[in-house]
């Protein structure tokens, strides 16, 4: 189909010509083109099918509220045609159908609407009661809409950004314009949200005069202005899904263009937010009201005046404003052949607009609207009716522009809370009483006048501006400028509709005014009861599309006031999101130590340990035999930089150590290490480390891997009521650690340094300062592995320098470097606890063997979770960390295999458990029940995968396995 | 509340901060406790309608512990306290 010629406020280019597939067939469009405006040039009017009764549904209203205009495009479903630009080689298919689309099999449900009464779903199939188990799945499939291929990768990328603003502007229409320029003259930081693809509103399809400009030069003027202000931020195709507690705003963007991004989460806090959300028109109500070719006047206005594309042949109006005659005058400029302009109203149209119609002869029918159309998926005849003596005339046409005047689209005001009333002068429903620092302005508050509405949104900008502190009063200006004459559309639905079995109040649903009379004769008048027995506004376009007409129709059938009727809040989001934007990019985000390329080199294989990437091991030997033996024998290196590490200083600094290590903090020798626990309330194991005492008031301390973070939090919070003196550095990140551990340990190490290692000058437990390979460092002789074991701390970018210096100190010895794998095993083998592994909110520092930490006889400290253990101390049943080896040589069970008694008592779980080179069996520790905690003890596990009746058999042994004196380590 | 009040960063997004509980006072001293008091402590709220104190931490910032005043109808803050 040719375009017509283009107007100013065209927005094809047709220079540039687009092909695309629909229903496997090939079309061709325009840039600037929506799938749904491209189709329609084509002469393709049904687009889909709608849920319930399977009717031929077309465009409607260009903005794609609601199921109707939801098509697939390129295996994504769901989506709207009215707001999707057409791409090259983009696919797109209609849903919902069986059959074909233009011949639906489904469509017989249409035949069967009577059988189909409001809430037919509860009432029908349970009586008798076996019926309802066989029509479950299959009213289950037919329900909902678009299919989505798990299999596909759809690729989406998704984004988010947290921003903060002094306002925040909903909408940039003509008032949302105005009202970010006045705010930020005054100084204040603005965001404008617009959902559309560009600023303007409803000024950008129309020529009507505004300040002596077409409309769409004035938009273009304001939207200039707008962008040349510093402090104005503009956001186009954003949705919002809602406001929140303190002025939170969430919306969602869709990318565009070059974006790499398909959605982008956005969540805006604001000091004040304006509302300028303009208008939705309302659905005129009549039969067959919902045929492909019945459009709303602004769809037909900007298919003319945006895209070239006609809406028809032989266009009849049925409209109840003036802007829809200001639309029909225009298509009419262009060409376009309209047969009639029929109004609802009796009074109030624009005196020249009907003189301009006149000029035209295009015949004006005052107090007239559509009652019925003939034909399915073409219009070919509508039925006008008289509304006050219902005299009826029959006019061939193939489109309908209707409407019932329009609406305040307050379905995003409505999430802050703002409940509204009904106001007779202008017939919307609007918020009575808002939240704090929200306003609402614009179109929406009933304004006709473009002058009136554009002072309004300055006068709201400046409002919202002065609740963040700016000073406004040098530039206010008149609110209202011209004499608003209101002349509402006051009718609910079409007169001559009978019982409106096929007049659809709710397009996404297909209730219908039939089914709205059968819920209030079922007792469901009230709009909260009504609109979930009958089904409106539940779907996709949440109320868009219902909008009030389901509180003007019930008001209207059960004749009480209109006040009583008020439109329900709407749920976010407000607009149909992608769960993938929700979600999040979900980026994997990691540290690694300044060892990585280190180990890396050596050939490390990676794992995730909480925001780490460690290494686990440096062969495909999973059970790292050879790691495991080179360190019990010879020498082994591991890269430990992942250790929390503190200096705490201070005259209290003793005093806070004393309160949150369960240990006895005094005593500190000098040149030694302390094994320090901390405790939680309930006396579980929060952490463990090292400490020792650098110097007056000056002391250092560790943490397990990756608890740094929570462990400063605990040393404030466990002195918050006190006034101690004291400070703590996080040293975490400043220094690396590199564990030497092996009976040549001490041999490797004494070439690097510059003290002496003897074990009389530098004995187990000792920590040092010293100068290895050129740096400063300290060296700590810890026990975890069972090895004779040097710990070095040392400035992170001088890590990399020493682990290779290291390397070739230690060629000679054959030294290699083991990784966390490995590391397990070896501490597994000394039964030492390792945090998070054997401990958990059931077992106390008694329970996993650890009492020797305690300092039972300290009363003055408060020890976190001293008074714990004292309570806990004799309780009976409590769980108890043994050590166990198991029976079958050939059997490993794995971490978390639990305990089982008296064939189905769970009664523990397997913390740790490997396979023993020396032992030649699998080993480990368990916490078990204290009834099976002895020595000898037979235990059974019970593993997934295992059949139900089978166990793994072991015998609880003493600990630890290797080593028992601790001769090695003291070495 | 969607933002705190921080006594040292001031006005942030309530994701940055860890609750620590009403405030009930240090725990008593542990000479004659018993464990019923010890775990109301440790462990009992008020959760009264209206004006409650409360500990936060703002751990994704300078990582004080202050106490904060909030309204439990509204769920605003209503005055923060010094930091600790």
């Amino acid at each position: 189909m040719k375009r017509l010629r283009q107007p100013l406020t065209t927005l094809i280019d047709e220079s540039q010509k687009i092909t695309f597939k629909w229903q496997k067939k090939s079309f061709s469009g325009f840039q600037g083109d929506t799938l749904a405006t491209a189709l329609h040039a084509s002469g393709v009017k049904t687009i889909s099918r709608s849920l319930k009764y399977h009717r031929p549904r077309g465009l409607y209203s260009l903005d794609g509220e609601g199921v109707s205009t939801m098509v697939e495009v390129d295996k994504l479903p769901n989506t709207r045609a009215e707001t999707t630009p057409i791409e090259n080689g983009m696919t797109a298919i209609a849903q919902n159908y069986k059959g074909s689309l233009n011949f639906d099999l489904m469509g017989i449900n249409d035949k069967l609407s009577h059988f189909m009464s409001a809430g037919f779903y509860y009432r029908m199939f349970h009586k008798p009661a076996f019926l309802w188990n066989k029509v479950i799945d299959p009213i289950r499939n037919a329900a909902g809409t678009g299919k989505l291929d798990i299999t596909h990768d759809y690729g989406k990328k998704v984004e988010e950004r947290y921003l903060h603003t002094d306002v925040c502007v909903i909408g940039g229409g003509p008032a949302g314009m105005m009202a970010a320029i006045a705010a930020a003259k005054s100084g204040a930081r603005v965001i404008l949200l617009e959902r559309r693809n560009a600023l303007g509103g409803f000024y950008n399809w129309r020529i009507a005069k505004v300040n002596g400009l077409p409309a769409i030069k004035r938009a273009e003027e304001l939207a200039n202005e707008v962008r040349s202000t510093s402090n104005i931020s503009v956001m186009e195709n954003t949705f919002v899904m809602g406001i929140w507690g303190e002025r939170q705003v969430t919306a969602f963007q869709k990318g565009t263009g070059d974006d790499p991004f398909f959605e982008q989460y956005i969540e805006i806090m604001a000091n004040a937010v304006v509302s300028a959300t303009g208008c939705l028109e309302r659905p005129l109500i009549f039969e067959h009201n919902d045929r492909p070719g019945v459009m709303q006047s602004d769809c037909a206005h900007r298919l003319v005046h945006q895209y070239g594309v006609s809406p028809g042949k032989q266009l009849v109006f049925s409209t109840g404003d003036n802007l829809s005659l200001e639309a029909a005058l225009d298509l009419a400029k262009m060409g376009v052949n309209i047969a009639l302009v029929a109004d609802s109203r009796l009074t109030g149209h624009d005196p020249k607009l009907m003189e301009e119609l006149n000029k035209r002869n295009i015949p004006f029918w005052k107090n007239y609207a559509v009652s019925r159309v003939w034909g399915k998926a073409t219009i070919k005849k509508a039925r006008l009716t008289d509304i006050k003596t219902l005299a009826s005339v029959t006019v061939k046409c193939d489109t309908i522009v209707a409407n019932a005047g329009r609406s305040a689209d307050v379905r995003i005001i409505s999430t802050a809370g703002a409940k509204v009333r009904y106001n007779k002068a202008t017939g919307f429903f609007i918020p009575e009483v808002l939240p704090e620092n929200i306003f609402f302005t614009g179109r929406a508050t009933g304004l006709e006048k473009n002058r009136n509405i554009e002072a309004s949104g300055y006068q709201s900008g400046l409002d919202a501006a002065q609740t963040s502190g700016f000073d406004t009063d040098g530039f206010r200006k008149d609110k209202c400028l011209e004499k608003e004459t209101y002349s509402p559309c006051l009718i609910a639905h079409s007169p001559h509709i009978g019982k409106g079995e096929k007049s659809f109040v709710c397009f996404d649903e297909d209730a219908t005014y039939k089914t709205i009379v059968q819920g209030v004769q079922a007792g469901m008048e009230r709009p909260d009861l009504a609109k979930r027995f009958v089904s409106v506004g539940l779907g996709a376009g949440q109320s868009a599309l219902p909008g009030s007409n389901l509180s003007l129709l019930l008001s209207e059938i059960t004749g009480k006031d209109i006040n009583g009727f008020c439109p329900t809040t709407v749920r976010p989001p407000v607009e149909p999101v992608s769960l993938d934007t929700l979600a999040g990019a979900n980026h994997a985000i990691f540290k690694v130590t300044p060892l990585y390329d280190n180990l890396m080199k050596s050939g490390a294989f990676m794992q995730r340990m909480g925001i780490w990437k460690r290494a686990k091991y440096f062969s495909d030997d999973k059970n790292c035999r050879d790691e495991i033996n080179n360190v019990r024998s010879n020498v082994g290196i591991t890269d430990v930089s992942t250790l929390g590490k503190f200096r705490i200083f201070g005259p209290d600094a003793k005093k806070v150590l004393e309160r949150i290590y369960i240990n006895a903090v005094s005593g500190f020798k000098e040149g030694k290490l302390k094994y320090v626990v901390a405790l939680t309330g309930d006396g579980c194991l929060l952490d463990d480390g090292v400490a020792a005492q650098l110097g007056k008031n000056d002391y250092l301390f560790t943490t397990s891997s990756g608890h740094a973070a929570k462990v400063i939090e605990w040393f404030r919070f466990h002195s918050r009521y006190e006034n101690w003196a004291y400070n703590m550095v996080n040293l975490t990140d400043y220094y690396s650690g590199i564990n030497i551990a092996g009976p040549n340990s001490r041999k490797v190490l004494g070439k690097l340094v510059d003290i002496d290692l003897s074990n009389e000058a530098f004995p187990a437990n000792g920590i040092r300062k010293a100068v290895i390979n050129g740096v400063s460092a300290w060296l700590m002789r810890v026990g975890f592995v069972g090895e004779l074991a040097y710990e070095i701390h040392l400035p992170a970018s001088t890590a990399t320098s020493l682990w290779d210096a290291l390397l070739e100190a230690g060629r000679e010895f054959n030294i290699q470097p083991f990784g966390q794998e490995a590391q397990f095993t070896l501490r597994l083998e000394k039964a030492h606890v390792i945090i998070g592994q054997e401990t958990e909110s059931r077992v106390n520092l008694l329970d996993v063997g650890m009492g020797f930490a305690w300092a039972r006889q300290d009363t003055e400290h408060q020890k976190v979770g001293a008074y714990a253990l004292k309570v806990a101390e004799n309780q009976p049943d409590r769980l108890k960390l043994v050590g166990f080896t198991v029976d079958d040589p050939e059997k490993v069970p794995g971490d978390g295999a639990v305990i089982v008694a008296d064939q189905n008592d769970v009664i523990g779980n397997i913390c740790s458990c490997r396979k023993s080179e020396i032992l030649g069996k699998a080993f480990g520790i368990a916490l078990v029940d204290e009834s099976l905690s002895d020595i000898g003890s037979r235990l059974e596990f019970f593993e997934d995968g295992m059949d139900i009746n089978d166990r793994i058999l072991a015998t609880v042994c003493k600990t630890p396995f290797y080593d028992p004196k601790g001769l090695k380590q003291k070495a | 509340m969607y933002t705190i009040t921080c006594p040292i960063c001031g006005k942030r997004n309530q994701k940055e901060f860890r609750y620590g509980n009403e405030d009930v006072g240090p725990m008593p001293s542990y000479e004659n406790l018993t464990p019923e008091k010890y775990l109301e402590n440790l462990y009992s709220n008020g959760n009264h309608a209206g004006v409650q104190k409360e500990w936060w931490c703002h751990r994704q910032g300078c990582g004080t512990w202050f106490k904060v005043e909030r309204n439990t109808l509204t769920n605003l803050q209503v005055k923060t306290g010094e930091a600790k």
